[in-house]
C-alpha cells in the first residue's frame, strides 16, 4: 500500500508542476508604493490582532486564578499576562492608526487642510502609544499595571475620536473621488456630444446635469458638517450616522453612472 | 509361420495383445511433482497504475480546458477592452470605485480589543 501512496504522490506532484510554474510566471512584479504598504500593514494588523486575542484569553485566565488564589505565583502570572496583553493591544491600535494614516495620505478627494489636521492628530496619538509601550515594557508589579490601565482608560477616548475622524474623512473622500471623476466625465460627454441633437436634447443629459449640481451641493454640505465636527472634536455623532449620511450621495452617484452610461451609448 | 502370416492372424493378435501393451505401473500420488504456485496479481501495482492514469487523464483534461478557456476568453476580453473608448473606460473605473465606496460596509472598524484591561477592579 505504501508503494501505491508514494507512486500516487509522485504522480500528483509531477502533474502539479506545470501549474506551480505558471503561477510563478503570472505573479506581477510589485512595486513599493503606498498601496503595497497598505497591503503589508493589513497583514501585520491581522497577525497582531490574532496574537492579541490569544493574549487576552491568557490574561483573563490568569486574572481569574489570581482573584481566586491570591498567591505570589498567581500575582506574578497575572502581571506577566497583563504585560503581554497590554503590549499587544497597544501594537494592534498603533498598526491600525498607521493603516489609517497611510490610507489618508494615499486618499484622493479629501480636503487637504482636513487631511493634514487629522494626519497630525493621528501622529500625536501614535507617539503617545509608543511611549505607552515603553511604560508597559518597564512595568514591574501589579500596581504599576493597574496605573497603566487607568492612564490608558483616560486616553482611549481620544484615540477612538481621532480614528473616527480619519474613517469619516476616508469614507467621504472615497465618494468625493468618484463624484469628481463622474462630474469631469459628464462635462466631456456633453462637450463631445454638442453637435448631436440627440444628446443635447436628451432627458439623460438634463438629468446628468441636474444630478451633478445636486450632488455637488450635497458634498459641500457634507464637508462643511465634517469640517465643523472635526475641528470641534465632536465627530462621534457624524461617525455613528456615517452610513445614513452618505447613503443619499451614494444613491445620487449610482444614478449619475446610469445616465452617463446611456449618454455614452447615444454617441 | 512367416512374419506376414503372423500379422494377418487376428486371433493370435488378440491373444498376444496384452503382452504387446506397455506395462502400466501403479501411480504413487505422493511422488507426483507439486504444480508451480499460481502467481497472484500484484494489486498494489495495478491500483497504483490505475491511480496515476486517472490523475494523469484528469490533469491533462484540466490543462486542456484551461487552454481552451484562455483561447476562447482572451480574445473576447481583449476585444471588449479595445472596443471601449477612453470615456467608457473612465466610466467603468468610476463605477468600480463607487462599488468599493459603498457606505453600508464600514471599511476601517476600530480594532475589537478590550480597552479596560486591568488586574484589579478600579476604585471609584
Amino acid at each position: 500500500m505504501k508503494k501505491v501512496l508514494i507512486v500516487g504522490l509522485i504522480g500528483m506532484l509531477g502533474l502539479m508542476m506545470p501549474w506551480a510554474i505558471r503561477a510563478q510566471e503570472a505573479s506581477p512584479g510589485a512595486s513599493l508604493d503606498l498601496n503595497l504598504e497598505i497591503v503589508q500593514l493589513n497583514e501585520i494588523y491581522r497577525g497582531q490582532l490574532a496574537e492579541y486575542r490569544a493574549a487576552e484569553k491568557e490574561f483573563q485566565i490568569a486574572r481569574d486564578q489570581y482573584r481566586q488564589l491570591q498567591t505570589l505565583a498567581s500575582i506574578n502570572a497575572v502581571t506577566e499576562a497583563t504585560r503581554e496583553a497590554m503590549k499587544l493591544r497597544a501594537q494592534v491600535i498603533l498598526t491600525y492608526m498607521e493603516l489609517l494614516r497611510v490610507n489618508l495620505i494615499a486618499a484622493e478627494g479629501v480636503e487637504i487642510s482636513l487631511k493634514q489636521l487629522v494626519i497630525e492628530r493621528l501622529t500625536v496619538e501614535q507617539e503617545w502609544l509608543q511611549s505607552h509601550l515603553q511604560a508597559i515594557a518597564a512595568g514591574t508589579d501589579r500596581e504599576q499595571f493597574n496605573q497603566l490601565a487607568d492612564i490608558f482608560a483616560g486616553k482611549q477616548q481620544g484615540i477612538q475620536t481621532v480614528s473616527q475622524e480619519a474613517v469619516s474623512l476616508l469614507s467621504v473622500g472615497k465618494l468625493q473621488n468618484v463624484f469628481d471623476r463622474l462630474a469631469a466625465l459628464s462635462e466631456e460627454v456633453a462637450a463631445s456630444g454638442a453637435s448631436s441633437s440627440a444628446i443635447t436634447q436628451s432627458r439623460e443629459l438634463r438629468e446628468t446635469e441636474r444630478t451633478v449640481a445636486a450632488t455637488r451641493t450635497s458634498f459641500q454640505n457634507l464637508w462643511t458638517e465634517l469640517n465643523t465636527t472635526i475641528r470641534e472634536g465632536k465627530v462621534a455623532g457624524f461617525y455613528d450616522n456615517l452610513a445614513k449620511a452618505l447613503n443619499p450621495v451614494y444613491t445620487e452617484l449610482n444614478k449619475l453612472t446610469s445616465y452617463l452610461t446611456e449618454l455614452l451609448r447615444m454617441r | 509361420m512367416s512374419a506376414e502370416q503372423f500379422r494377418q492372424d487376428q486371433t493370435q493378435f488378440i491373444v498376444e495383445e496384452p503382452l504387446m501393451e506397455k506395462p502400466q505401473y501403479p501411480v504413487d500420488l505422493s511422488e507426483q511433482p507439486t504444480p508451480p504456485p499460481v502467481k497472484k496479481p500484484r494489486w498494489e501495482l495495478i491500483i497504483g497504475a490505475v491511480l496515476i492514469f486517472i490523475i494523469g487523464v484528469i490533469g491533462l483534461a484540466m490543462m486542456n480546458r484551461q487552454e481552451v478557456d484562455q483561447a476562447t476568453e482572451t480574445p473576447e476580453q481583449v476585444e471588449t477592452a479595445a472596443d471601449l473608448d477612453p470615456l467608457s473606460q473612465r466610466l467603468q473605473t468610476a463605477q468600480q470605485l463607487l462599488r468599493e465606496a459603498n457606505p453600508t460596509t464600514l471599511a476601517w472598524p476600530f480594532p475589537p480589543v478590550d480597552l479596560t484591561l486591568r488586574i484589579d477592579e478600579a476604585r471609584n
